[in-house]
């Protein structure tokens, strides 16, 4: 028996379930907003993913990211599906161990309804976005959630029916405002939820 | 001639390209993306994208983090 679907059962109907789970999510990065999103969306249960990332696991990242100790030095998107898999295992998983880029992120996330932008870099941030602003996918992006306080300004911003940006749109996360556990999880969990709401139909 | 850039009214150079004229805002090409009315134009054709009296752009920014 597949024990996270059992437990879901108790919260949604078989309908919601089934919505959820047809559902192909698209993950454009495995750091602190993409690995606990995905977890989120995984807990939620999704079960179709993508998820794309270059990087390894460092100890810098295990104060936010979704991995534990005796993970580091492995593909983050290898780490990270051992780590989904252990609470679905029938989970359809999807890894992309590279960069994504303007000639490959159609391909990669073909077949995906959602696209989740969990990038690292503000010039990569806008190059997805510009693929798929007008693809038909439900895009979720994330721009602004370094530091710590003044978490109420990580907002969602409704750019057009199908692009969302969650975020408070300045914070910059570098030396000044390192990236930390709960804004980086506060921005990761409403782009979850805006998944979750597009799947039940909600947006 | 006068555009709307973010929901203000703003003074424009008449022939203005988009490329100079999101220069002139201080915003970094590199990190926004811009519709202009209404429609998404991808950087690559902001330099020959010519601004009309009356047209409106909205430009979002991105800031690294993630």
């Amino acid at each position: 028996m597949n024990v996270l679907r059992h437990g879901i059962e108790c919260y949604f109907t078989k309908e919601q379930t089934a919505r959820i789970a047809a559902m192909r999510v698209g993950i454009a990065g495995a750091g602190g907003l993409g690995s606990n999103c995905a977890q989120m969306l995984v807990r939620s249960g999704f079960e179709q993913l993508v998820v794309a990332d270059f990087d390894v696991v460092e100890p810098g990242n295990l104060n936010r990211q979704f991995f534990f100790p005796d993970q580091l030095g492995q593909p983050k998107v290898h780490a990270l599906r051992d780590n989904l898999l252990r609470l679905n295992p029938d989970l359809k998983l999807d890894v992309f161990n590279g960069r994504i880029d303007a000639v490959n992120a159609r391909e990669v996330f073909s077949g995906c309804g959602v696209i989740v932008e969990a990038f690292d870099r503000a010039e990569c941030k806008k190059m997805l976005a510009e693929i798929f602003y007008n693809s038909g996918c439900f895009y979720v992006s994330a721009s602004g959630l370094g530091g710590w306080g003044d978490s109420d300004a990580l907002t969602i911003r409704r750019i057009h029916d199908r692009f969302y940006l969650v975020g408070d749109n300045v914070t910059e996360a570098d030396t000044h405002a390192p990236p930390c556990a709960p804004r980086v999880h506060i921005a990761a969990a409403k782009q979850a939820d805006l998944v979750l709401a597009h799947a039940l139909g909600d947006i | 001639m006068n555009v709307i850039f973010n929901r203000s009214e703003t003074e424009a150079d008449d022939g203005i390209s988009l490329y100079d004229f999101i220069l002139s805002t201080g915003l970094n090409p590199a990190r926004i993306i811009v519709e202009l009315n209404g429609s998404l134009v991808p950087g690559g054709h902001w330099r020959q994208t010519v601004l009309n009296d009356g047209d409106c752009i909205l430009a979002v920014t991105f800031v690294g983090g993630g």
